[in-house]
């Protein structure tokens, strides 16, 4: 029924691609359902790391870890899972710098479906398969650990938790993109992928909150484009945001939007000239 | 006792069969539907030592799933095999240090290393001894002409140097029996003459029993004697090459040359079917019982220069067994 | 005897042609160090974090923690230049139908998939971990015999085999279920438990990691040795672990096999 809807239309085309990858992914049931419990297993660790942290006989109430308090860090974690969930996207730019190296771009350059469209709808059919498998594995999980989602979030929270979801998204899809560009100009990119990729680990606030890095050094690395994809959902949603600042914080979000889809527009143009020059 | 023994073998493997469509996949996460395919229906055969034998059929009749199951890389559904009086699949030492399998389609030397090195693993896996080892490599690299190549990276070499060693490979700790599967797939001309050359001597020196698997006419027929045809895991044929021109090939050819023209497709097609007709030369397939009488009549009828029986090209005959062998499955 | 000498000359014969292949590839060698060195560094950064908050984690000071972070580096290390990838190129060749020639050769199956590749980058990461033990041995004062030298290196010898056992017999599952490639999440997951002291889990959860999933005794129980001494009991009980997780695989692969599908051809 929704193919007869979306039969004629360009949306077509990106359905096709969304419902082909689909399957793909359902075809390895089990495996997929495995992989989306034990994605929470590192929680558990956290949990209780923390909680030695916090209970240990040597700690220090004031100072860095006075900005958190155990609720905070766990709710923290948890909400990192979904933040990820927007913005990480494994394989992208490896991908992309595949297709640019193995001159596999032919095929889309004739097309009449833009690539950064096409790889954008690959990577959204992907987290529609993880947000499916996630309605059912994240909320027991989230009832599991409710005792320390100690903060209910205020309405205007709420609205700018979803928006730093939509940026966190963006901020995702167009950096890989751009990094997978180089592939353009630069052979072998899998070094400084992995370089960069270890840098958005980290500056994303995955490994640890970014407010509990020396003074000095959160200053800048708030903000961050990488910030982005991961440190400001979570602290949005657990209440470290003021009022007056949420503003400031989005606006900073967009801002890194718009320049990373303007570089993308620019290195895809002078990238795709330099491929036909060569000649793929 | 035979050297290989194979008694009502069969293999039948499940398949998923899927529905297209995304509804079909979410309908092949909850229940899953399957088909019976029997790669091998009840083979049975005996080889005796020293033989030379073919296994033939297109693809996938079954040929390399029984050979896997004589090499132990299988478990049959049902029947017994003895090699060499083991139960291939129960994999003992004792039984796999005394056979050997190569395969055409597949590469057991490590790509990003010289021949030799892959060549000693062999030697350590097998237990050869140093002496041994130096005199059997030297023979055969001798054979083969590939001395020379003993240092070359494997992934850097022909596609039939390739296989010379991986021949080689295989044969270093002189096994009783040769499993080949496909040895001469994707070689050119020359390299498949000099494969079954080798194989050929190598049968003749060792008396080592060898049974290969092709779907290569030519294969067969400068190797074995005895050919044994496959089509749907059963068996349809097992017997002398010659035997099947007598038991399936049902006409001859009658090739003719006339003095003078005006001889035409009608006036001919009432002998057999006319294969050829142009300007002094027909070929005519005639039913055997009646190629005397044919011949006859036509040399009484017109001016033949010359006139040919032949057999109808042995590839034929193969392409019309596993058609027929097709309709029966 | 003859046959274990055998099997060790194999070992030696495939690790010398690794060696010669990776040689050809000197700056994907060079990437991969630099690539651990990173990783290293981040598990440093963490843990200075930690630290900064308090003095003991679980009752471990902080280089006691340096010493397990060390101890958990050599064993991961060594594991991944011994067995990470034979584990998962063994999943491609199960899907593939690529054991043929294994199970053609007049040798044991599992030993073959186990130990043809050795990556030699990680062997030369894991000297990083020895270097860190060593430096924290020496902050914190204490003198180690050659005794609790020898009963480290055992207990870290038996925490690859258990890391090994359970990663081989997730690998070995695509015999059953196809692809496997979130089972391999699922070990990464599972091992997060060996980094940090087995002291900060609740005494239901650290049973477990004690038994079923014995996390705790790959990394804890070799550090241990170090930082304090191992009772003798424990001794013996993380070598019956590392033993009968052996003996599940051999197990676990004699079955798999059975249901093992040729590539068709």
């Amino acid at each position: 029924m929704m193919e007869a809807l979306l039969k004629g239309t360009s949306a077509w085309k990106y359905w096709v691609i969304l419902s082909t990858r689909t399957q793909e992914d359902m075809a390895y049931r089990a495996n997929y359902m495995v992989g989306a419990l034990f994605r929470f297993l590192p929680l558990l660790t956290t949990i209780y790391l923390w909680y030695a942290v916090f209970n240990s006989p040597g700690y220090a109430g004031s100072g860095r870890m006075g900005k958190m308090t155990l609720p905070d860090i766990v709710s923290y974690y948890a909400i990192m899972f979904v933040a990820r969930g927007f913005s990480s996207m494994p394989g992208m730019t490896r991908d992309i710098s595949l297709d640019i190296k193995d001159g596999l771009l032919n095929r889309y350059l004739i097309r009449p479906i833009s690539y950064f469209w096409y790889q954008t709808m690959y990577r959204l059919a992907h987290k529609l398969i993880f947000w499916l498998a996630a309605l059912i594995t994240f909320p027991p999980v989230f009832y599991l650990i409710r005792e320390y989602l100690k903060h209910s979030p205020t309405v205007l929270e709420w609205v700018g938790f979803f928006i730093s979801l939509i940026i966190a998204f963006w901020t995702g899809v167009l950096f890989s993109f751009l990094i997978g560009c180089l592939a353009f100009w630069f052979l072998e990119i899998s070094t400084f992928l992995f370089v960069i990729m270890t840098m958005e680990f980290f500056l994303s606030g995955h490994l640890i909150p970014l407010n509990l890095m020396p003074s000095a050094i959160v200053h800048y690395v708030q903000w961050l484009p990488f910030a982005y994809e991961g440190y400001w959902p979570c602290m949005i949603l657990i209440g470290k945001v003021q009022p007056d600042q949420m503003g400031t914080v989005l606006g900073i979000g967009f801002l890194w939007v718009g320049i990373f889809f303007v570089l993308v527009k620019l290195c895809w143009k002078w990238g795709t000239q330099r491929y036909s020059a060569v000649g793929g | 006792m035979s050297t290989i023994e194979v008694e009502n073998l069969t293999k039948i493997y499940r398949v998923n069969k899927k529905k297209p469509g995304i509804g079909g996949a979410i309908e092949a996460m909850f229940k899953r539907e399957y088909t019976e395919v029997r790669a091998v229906n009840d083979v049975s055969f005996k080889i005796e030592e020293g033989e030379l034998v073919g296994f033939l059929g297109p693809n996938g009749a079954g040929k390399t799933t029984t050979l896997k199951m004589l090499s132990g890389i299988l478990y049959p559904t049902s029947g017994t095999a003895k090699v060499l009086g083991f139960t291939p699949w129960e994999r003992k030492n004792e039984y796999r240090r005394q056979f050997a399998l190569v395969m055409g389609q597949k590469n057991q030397l490590w790509w990003d290393l010289p021949a030799q090195e892959s060549l000693y693993l062999n030697k350590e896996i097998y237990n050869v001894p140093d002496d041994e080892y130096k005199k059997v490599l030297d023979e055969m690299t001798e054979l083969l002409q590939v001395k020379k190549l003993l240092g070359v990276m494997v992934r850097e070499l022909s596609l039939g140097e390739r296989m010379k060693f991986e021949l080689i490979a295989s044969l270093l700790h002189t096994p009783r029996v040769l499993l080949l599967d496909e040895p001469t797939i994707g070689l050119d001309v020359v390299a498949q003459k000099n494969i079954r050359e080798f194989i050929k001597e190598y049968n003749h020196r060792t008396k080592t029993t060898i049974l290969l698997t092709s779907h290569y006419m030519g294969d067969i027929q400068a190797l074995c004697d005895r050919v044994i045809i496959i089509n749907h895991g059963k068996k349809f044929f097992d017997g002398g090459l010659n035997d099947i021109i007598g038991k399936f090939s049902a006409s001859k050819l009658i090739s003719l040359t006339f003095e003078n023209g005006g001889v035409s497709k009608e006036d001919l097609s009432q002998f057999g079917e006319v294969l050829e007709c142009e300007k002094l030369k027909a070929v005519l397939k005639v039913k055997r019982e009646e190629v005397t009488k044919v011949s006859n009549q036509i040399l009484e009828k017109w001016s033949v220069l010359d006139i040919n029986i032949e057999e109808v090209p042995i590839e034929e005959i193969i392409q019309k067994v596993f058609v027929s062998s097709e309709t029966q499955a | 005897m003859k046959d274990f000498l055998r099997y060790c000359r194999l070992t030696l014969l495939m690790m010398k042609n690794c060696l010669i292949r990776e040689m050809q590839f000197r700056s994907n060698f060079i990437i991969r160090l630099f690539t651990e060195v990173i990783w290293l560094g981040m598990q440093f950064i963490y843990v200075e974090v930690l630290y900064s908050l308090t003095q003991s984690i679980g009752g471990w000071n902080v280089w006691e923690m340096v010493i397990l972070l060390g101890t958990n580096h050599i064993i991961n290390q060594l594991f991944e230049a011994f067995f990470f990838d034979n584990c998962t190129k063994l999943v491609d060749q199960i899907r593939l139908g690529d054991l043929d020639f294994v199970l053609v050769k007049p040798i044991n199956s599992q030993f073959m998939v186990s130990l043809r590749y050795t990556d030699y980058a990680s062997i030369t990461n894991s000297m990083a971990g020895f270097a860190m033990i060593g430096f924290a041995l020496h902050k914190l004062g204490t003198a180690i015999t050659p005794v609790e030298v020898l009963l480290f290196l055992l207990l870290v010898l038996n925490g690859i085999f258990i890391l090994y056992s359970m990663m081989f017999c997730l690998s070995i599952l695509t015999f059953w279920i196809g692809r496997a490639s979130n089972l391999f999440e699922l070990y990464y997951q599972l091992t997060q438990f060996t980094r940090y002291p087995g002291e900060i889990y609740r005494f239901g959860l650290r049973m477990v990691l004690l038994t079923a999933i014995p996390m705790l005794v790959v990394s804890n129980f070799p550090a241990k040795v170090l930082v304090g001494g191992l009772l003798s009991g424990r001794l013996f009980y993380a070598c019956a672990i590392g033993v009968s997780f052996l003996l599940i695989t051999t197990w676990l692969w004699s079955m798999g096999l059975k249901r093992y599908r040729s590539a068709s051809s």
